[in-house]
């Protein structure tokens, strides 16, 4: 007795492995659907709804909702209070932005082409660790290391650099009473929570480029200077963008920090959850939501065209 | 004459592991020097060494008679052709090829000039526009090529340079590399786990093995006559054959290799035994005859009427094709 | 959304009160196991944050209503919980209540079937944000005054004026009071500095810190504007405005006695309501119109007026008790002295909070609505 060339399917799991293997496409539609319909449904349309508020407006007498479409209240972000707000957390998402980059390359650095084994995990764990603890813990904690009678004033008065402080603090615009009442003490806060977002992918860029690259570049003359910028920074340059539009788009949208360090004047997500509450200014408050998303836009587009992405 | 390349007692060690261990070695001006060796062997360290990416822990380097232990390589005069070849991705061919210029502070239009030479020694005229991920291996190699040249360097130093290319494309880059070394008349020396590679190309090769070069010669010279059994077993499947079976062939007690193409089949001759493998090679058959325990192999041209399996067979030899070594 | 749309309560208020009133509950029958609360958080204490402080416990086992509590964080957050449904009570604020009352979303209490009504304090027992054309829409739970907190190092008598945080001046160290003084990061504290003027600048007509037409507006403002040059960081959260006490070198800020009673435990710091007056919070238990737990919920609002209650909840939250024995009677924590620092005898100085709607006493459309508050105080804080 021969036995025959193909073995029966031996119930519904068979023939629903044969149904899949004729028509893959089947499959993938069936795993993505559920993804795709949330991202579609909750995603999009809840930023949709966002964008539909910020075209309606707030009767000046009522305090009601117009749903009528308009610009107006487009027209009121240009208001010098609010277009201050959005002026205000733009700096400084654009220097902690800076700063970050500036202090997380070279510790990316050193992760990436020099930490092995136990160094490379002490690293990870370093990086990780201020990320497991509460945020809001981490922001109280800065409070007191940033206040008038707090660890950094102690530690400038034991090393006799307490004008150096004072210094930094009689700085027009940015100082204030004390660090934790200016907007240096916001930036340095800032500069701090969201560093780990900046080293990452950071990190993960320089780790792609191959040592290769770095002794080719060597091989042909180019010096260490002139490997760095012409190599390991062009290379570097998607992690390096990745990362900002981590710090970037976090320093526009928290309003945690500066209600609790700086000088309470409002940011973007501060002026967001006034707005929305008691207020009930919903338009504006959407249309101040869209603000981050137009700026991130530009900043993405801009990185594009500089070649931030080619290396990809 | 001076020579290019020249190893005194050099050796690398990496803690424990001896990666080259008190290498001598000269290379001399204008050759095409292979170093072959299985992976790990201590090639591709000597290659660093040379090129200045390892520092070795004794002995010294000489590049044209000068000492480089203090020389870092971007002020060495040798360029690399790297195994995976390193070209930069962000950056178009002509940007790639020009990039040792670039950072020589040459104007843009001398050093564009420049590298579309280069391109057209390498046949990629008209390519400068593409990035790398759009050429194929074979026209990556050429860039990689190109970039190592632009420099001028006085030796050349070629990282497995063919690995990564299908047969064919190896073959037609191995004749275009021995060409373009006779035109510019500069000292190539390329690292290869290819023996056939090494044989064909080369005036002269290493064979390394364990950090240490089994054998220094000419491709016929290291053919004909290897030194060891590592040699005569890794530069072409020779059979090599124990004392004792040395003897019985009517040889010393010593270590000795034989070809299979040395090998006939004949109605009567000094090795008689089973066949017990029998190999297809397009141009001929392989067959596999054992022997007092031992496997011999002898290649059987097409024409000649093939075995059975499992069947007896006698083989003759010239007895000036074994080749008696110095192992006993 | 919904809550926008009730901002117009003036015209609603009008169309409650011609409306039929919702029928009363008439006798208070069997437990039905469980009552539903929402609340602000720390005003229905089990123990569980301070074992000393449990006022539910006993009122599970006698009345046999078990209670469930919804802690809320706003206003908002409150009337939009109500609006769900399922809850029967609220613990809610002058902001919210009359928003409730205007939303249908509670109904009128029949205070026969409180016995401890009669032992509300008096100046409470019709009071505006729960009151409306005479009908009771819930019982007085618990009210308290924005005091005026102050470090006794530097101010050996307390001040007696709001001037210490609205004035650049130098305080009675000698030092000036840039960067020592805090204000509430609200637009509520529009408020304070309207009262403020009222006292000040009687020729600006205010009669109410919380209806204001563009003129008094303007002024209040202004008078904000000049509070910026010495406020360094404004307060919004009462434990870090106890920091800001102890490490930054706060000495004068208007705040609540929850700050003040934590703080003077262990730092030089006092409080006092100024010559000005000041503003506050009155709290009302309300009763959800569609209440499933009528009975478990009169029973609880009989329970939250026991003076025990009352005694206790004052001392926890720092505030003053609806029920006027609870500071004197002993059967809780609280004492005659505890009530006057909360500033139980202020009563009349202070001006309750409730949301400044356009259409207020001074015509339709008169006043500044709350919100051109919130984003004109965003702009003060700017430093616009």
């Amino acid at each position: 007795m021969t036995a025959p060339a193909i073995i029966p399917p031996r119930g519904l799991a068979d023939r629903l492995t044969t149904l899949f293997w004729r028509h893959p496409r089947l499959l993938l539609s069936l795993l993505i659907a559920p993804p795709l319909l949330w991202l579609g449904v909750v995603y999009l349309g809840s930023l949709a709804a966002l964008l539909l508020q910020s075209f309606y407006s707030i009767d000046e007498f009522s305090g009601l909702i117009v749903h009528e479409f308009t610009l107006k209240t487009y027209g009121e972000l240009l208001r010098p209070s609010n277009a201050d707000v959005i002026l205000r957390t733009l700096g400084m998402a654009i220097a902690v932005t800076i700063a970050s980059a500036f202090i997380a390359f070279p510790i990316a650095y050193f992760a990436a082409r020099y930490a092995k084994g136990r160094w490379k995990a002490a690293f990870y764990l370093g990086i990780m660790l201020p990320l497991w603890s509460s945020y809001l813990v981490k922001v109280y904690a800065w409070k007191l290391i940033l206040a008038k009678e707090g660890i950094l004033t102690w530690a400038t008065e034991a090393t006799h650099t307490s004008w150096l402080l004072n210094a930094a603090l009689s700085l027009p615009g940015v100082g204030g009473n004390s660090l934790s009442t200016s907007y240096i003490g916001t930036f340095l806060t800032f500069t701090y929570v969201w560093l780990p977002f900046m080293i990452l992918p950071m990190q993960a860029s320089l780790e792609r480029v191959p040592n290769s690259m770095l002794e080719a570049a060597a091989d042909l003359g180019a010096t260490a200077r002139q490997t760095f910028r012409t190599v390991v920074l062009p290379l570097a340059m998607p992690g390096i963008v990745a990362g900002s539009i981590f710090t970037f788009s976090l320093t526009l949208g928290d309003y945690i920090i500066p209600q609790i360090i700086g000088t309470s004047a409002s940011f973007i997500g501060m002026a967001v959850y006034q707005l929305q509450g008691t207020a009930g200014n919903i338009p504006l408050a959407a249309a101040f939501a869209v603000v981050p998303i137009v700026i991130m836009l530009i900043y993405l587009s801009l990185a594009k065209r500089a070649g931030a992405f080619d290396a990809l | 004459m001076t020579s290019a390349v020249e190893f005194q007692a050099v050796s690398r060690h990496f803690g424990a592991t001896k990666a080259v261990d008190a290498v001598d070695l000269t290379i001399a001006e204008g050759a095409f020097f292979a170093m072959l060796g299985p992976s790990g062997s201590g090639k591709t360290t000597c290659l660093r060494l040379i090129s200045g990416f390892e520092k070795p822990t004794s002995g010294q380097i000489r590049i044209f008679g000068e000492d480089v232990s203090a020389v870092p390589p971007h002020l060495r005069h040798v360029n690399t052709v790297f195994q995976d070849y390193a070209l930069f991705p962000h950056m178009n061919v002509r940007d790639n090829v020009a990039y040792g210029l670039m950072v020589k502070g040459m104007a843009r239009t001398p050093r564009y000039a420049k590298a579309e030479d280069m391109l057209a020694l390498v046949h990629l005229d008209g390519y400068g526009d593409r990035k790398p991920a759009q050429l194929s291996g074979g026209q990556r190699q050429r860039v990689a090529l190109a970039r190592a040249l632009v420099n001028e360097p006085r030796v050349l130093l070629l990282d497995e340079p063919l690995g990564a290319l299908d047969l064919k494309l190896r073959e037609a880059m191995q004749d275009e590399l021995k060409s373009l070394q006779k035109r510019l008349g500069i000292t190539f020396v390329f690292v290869t786990h290819d023996q056939s590679e090494a044989l064909s190309m080369a005036d002269s090769l290493a064979v390394f093995n364990n950090g240490r070069i089994a054998q220094i010669g000419t491709p016929t010279d290291i053919y004909a006559h290897p030194k060891t059994r590592f040699v005569a077993d890794f530069v072409g499947s020779s059979n090599v054959l124990p004392p004792a079976l040395t003897q019985s062939l009517g040889g010393p007690t010593k270590w000795s290799s034989l070809r299979p193409e040395a090998l006939h089949p004949a109605p009567f001759g000094p090795i008689t035994g089973t066949v017990t493998a029998l190999r297809y090679l397009g141009a001929g058959h392989r067959v596999t005859v054992t022997t007092q325990g031992q496997d011999i192999a002898a290649h059987l041209p097409s024409g000649t009427a093939t075995p059975q399996v499992g069947s007896q067979m006698t083989l003759t030899f010239d007895p000036a094709a074994l080749h008696v070594m110095d192992e006993a | 959304m919904q809550k926008i749309k009730l901002m117009g309560t003036a015209a609603l208020c009008l169309a409650v009160a011609t409306s039929p009133v919702v029928a009363q509950v008439t006798a208070v029958g069997d437990s039905e196991g469980q009552v539903n609360i929402v609340a602000w958080a720390g005003y229905i204490e089990r123990g569980e944050s301070d074992p000393a402080f449990d006022w539910v416990t006993k009122f599970e086992a006698a009345s046999g209503c078990k209670v469930n509590v919804k802690t809320a964080n706003t206003s908002d957050e409150m009337v939009a919980l109500m609006n769900e449904g399922g809850f029967d009570l609220v613990t809610a604020s002058g902001d919210a209540s009359l928003r409730l009352i205007a939303g249908k979303r509670v109904q009128p209490i029949n205070i026969d079937l409180i016995p401890s009504w009669s032992t509300v304090d008096e100046r409470l027992k019709n009071a505006s944000w729960h009151t409306v054309d005479g009908v009771h829409y819930g019982v007085p739970y618990m009210w308290g005054p924005n005091v005026l907190m102050y470090n006794t190092e530097v101010f050996k008598e307390a001040p007696t004026s709001w001037n210490v945080v609205f004035e650049p001046m130098d305080l009675p160290d000698g030092k000036p009071n840039a960067g020592r003084v805090q204000a509430y990061d609200g637009p509520i504290h529009i408020a304070d500095a309207a009262q403020y003027l009222m006292f000040h600048k009687p020729e600006l007509g205010i009669t109410s810190p919380y209806e204001l037409n563009e003129d008094q507006y303007k002024a209040a403002l202004d008078l904000l504007r000049v509070q910026r040059t010495i406020v360094g960081r404004y307060w919004h959260d009462a434990f870090i405005q106890m920091d800001d006490f102890k490490n930054e070198g706060v000495v004068a800020s208007g705040s609540w006695p929850f700050q003040v009673g934590l703080l003077a435990a262990d730092s030089p710091i006092a409080s006092t309501i100024p010559q000005e007056g000041a503003t506050g919070w009155a709290d009302t238990t309300m009763m959800h119109v569609d209440s499933a737990n009528p009975n478990c919920a009169y029973k609880w609002m009989e329970h939250s007026l026991a003076s025990n209650l009352q005694s206790d909840l004052s001392v926890w939250f720092g505030a003053n008790p609806a029920v006027l024995a609870a500071c004197t009677d002993g059967r809780g924590m609280q004492t005659a002295e505890g009530c006057t620092a909360n500033g139980l005898d202020n009563f009349d100085k202070i001006r309750f909070w409730t949301t400044p709607i356009a259409n207020c006493s001074q015509g339709e459309g008169a006043c500044v609505p709350y919100y051109r508050w919130v984003s004109d105080y965003i702009g003060v804080i700017g430093g616009r």
